[in-house]
């Protein structure tokens, strides 16, 4: 393991931690996001475990990139208001859902160990919307709470952040492939989403640890 | 190759970065100022509730001294001058009817006195509080049921639960209202109070027999006691529904989500 994987996982044993103590008093949606720190906490680990045996990780990443969806959407699922919306997202997860196997067996298979880039861009693009939609919710339901003390702000932040800079991530990332050999700069920008994304998600269970009773929490 | 690749890199992620920054910064401004309109909206509420709550009380007051001062001037002023008339006749009458006499009159004290201690029971706010809204209406319905000038039946669906002080004064408030109207203009024989207690519901309904009238005539007054019942349901979170056409009387219904958080 390289540093930036070490200070990947250590993140994310932070935030794990940070989930396990606040469990109890976090509301549902929060509760949901929590529970997807575990889950990528283990995936992250078979995807190197897999990769050091059978030198792919293929598998994993597809399967990892439709359970954090379906975690993310989850929690979206709670946080909208409107009962059109959460059916819509409803129905899209299942519509990814498909997608995810149709993806894995003839799109992009797992036995040919290719990257699901087209689920990535699906869920990514699904989420970029979930995040402006809850971000108009908040507008248009504003509650008394100081924004910087809502974790459902800093979670909608992390999700915008995160599913566009993997847009980035996706576009450069068989460019610099192709191009380059062993340049990391691409990767160090890879890496460096992802801890935005952990510290962003321990700071919204912590706040929705602190805030338990809004609107939206 | 390599330094221009890590050039290419850093424009764009720093371009994505400040982009993304700016939004949220952008977002923040945005949310902070919808705050302060909404804190805004919320005191100016307040304070028109305030207002509206002390305006109900001033008119649930005036009409328990109206009540007061009827039953002063009907009933005990009456049976008083008849006990006087009664005590002066006493002096010259044989011993058996004197007696008679006394006892008559000492009933129709003892009646007076029952009437001046409801009197000093009669509805006000305190006692709306104290009492709750159902065990009001109740004793309101009784008083015009004796009165006789209609016949009012009084109904109760599930289990009575308080809507807070300030909801059951306005809700009394409306009642009144509504039965100061069937009293003045509807000319009805019956009227039928009915309070529903639904686990996220709350409704009375009034429903009279009267001469009843258009609805359209509602509409052009907006000052009308009909307008400001809806005026007040909505004040306190409700709706208020009011359905009469000629010659079929009234029906009111104010409906209420008693687990509904108010903006007061």
């Amino acid at each position: 393991m390289n540093i930036q994987e070490i200070i990947s996982f250590l993140l994310l044993f932070i935030v794990l931690c940070i989930g396990v103590v606040c469990y109890s008093k976090l509301t549902t949606p929060f509760r949901l996001l929590a529970l997807s720190i575990p889950a990528t906490l283990i995936l992250d680990s078979l995807s190197k475990v897999s990769a050091h045996l059978y030198k792919t990780n293929a598998w994993v990443l597809h399967l990892e990139c439709l359970v954090l969806y379906v975690f993310y959407s989850s929690v979206y699922y709670h946080l909208f208001q409107r009962r059109t919306t959460k059916k819509v997202v409803l129905v899209l997860t299942l519509a990814v859902v498909v997608f995810a196997i149709v993806n894995a067996l003839f799109l992009q298979p797992v036995e040919k160990k290719t990257f699901p880039s087209y689920l990535y861009l699906v869920t990514n693009t699904m989420l970029v919307i979930y995040s402006l939609l809850l971000f108009k919710q908040m507008l248009l339901y504003p509650v008394s709470i100081r924004i910087t003390s809502q974790g459902v702000f800093w979670f909608n932040t992390s999700m915008l952040f995160f599913s566009t800079t993997m847009f980035l991530n996706l576009g450069l990332i068989n460019y610099y492939a192709k191009l380059t050999k062993g340049d990391d700069a691409i990767y160090y920008f890879w890496y460096g989403s992802y801890y935005i994304l952990y510290i962003l998600t321990g700071i919204a269970i912590l706040c929705n640890y602190k805030e338990k009773g809004s609107k939206y929490a | 190759m390599p330094d221009e690749n890590v050039r290419i890199v850093v424009f764009s992620s720093a371009a994505l970065f400040a982009f993304i920054a700016f939004f949220i910064i952008y977002f923040v401004i945005l949310y902070r100022n919808r705050q302060l309109k909404n804190k805004k909206e919320q005191e100016r509420l307040q304070a028109t509730f305030k207002q509206e709550l002390l305006k109900t009380q001033l008119e649930v007051q005036e009409q328990t001294l109206n009540y007061i001062s009827t039953e002063i001037h009907d009933n005990i002023t009456q049976v008083l001058s008849f006990v006087k008339l009664t005590l002066g006749n006493i002096a010259g009458g044989v011993e058996e009817e004197k007696k008679g006499k006394v006892l008559e009159t000492r009933e129709l004290v003892a009646q007076s006195i029952t009437d001046l201690r409801d009197l000093s029971k009669s509805l006000s706010f305190e006692h709306i509080a104290s009492q709750g809204l159902i065990r009001t209406i109740e004793k309101e319905a009784e008083r015009i049921n004796k009165s006789g000038l209609i016949e009012v039946a009084l109904g109760q669906e599930g289990n009575s639960y308080s809507l807070g002080e300030q909801r059951e004064l306005v809700l009394f408030r409306i009642f009144q209202e509504s039965l100061n109207n069937t009293l003045k203009y509807a000319e009805a024989k019956h009227l039928k109070i009915m309070l529903q207690y639904d686990a996220d519901l709350f409704t009375l309904t009034l429903e009279d027999d009267g001469s009843g009238f258009s609805t359209e005539t509602l509409e052009n007054k907006s000052g009308s006691g009909l307008r400001n019942i809806e005026n007040r349901a909505a004040m306190i979170g409700g709706a208020a529904t009011i359905n009469s056409s000629p010659g079929n009387g009234c029906k009111i219904k104010v409906i209420l989500n008693p687990l509904k958080q108010q903006l007061y």
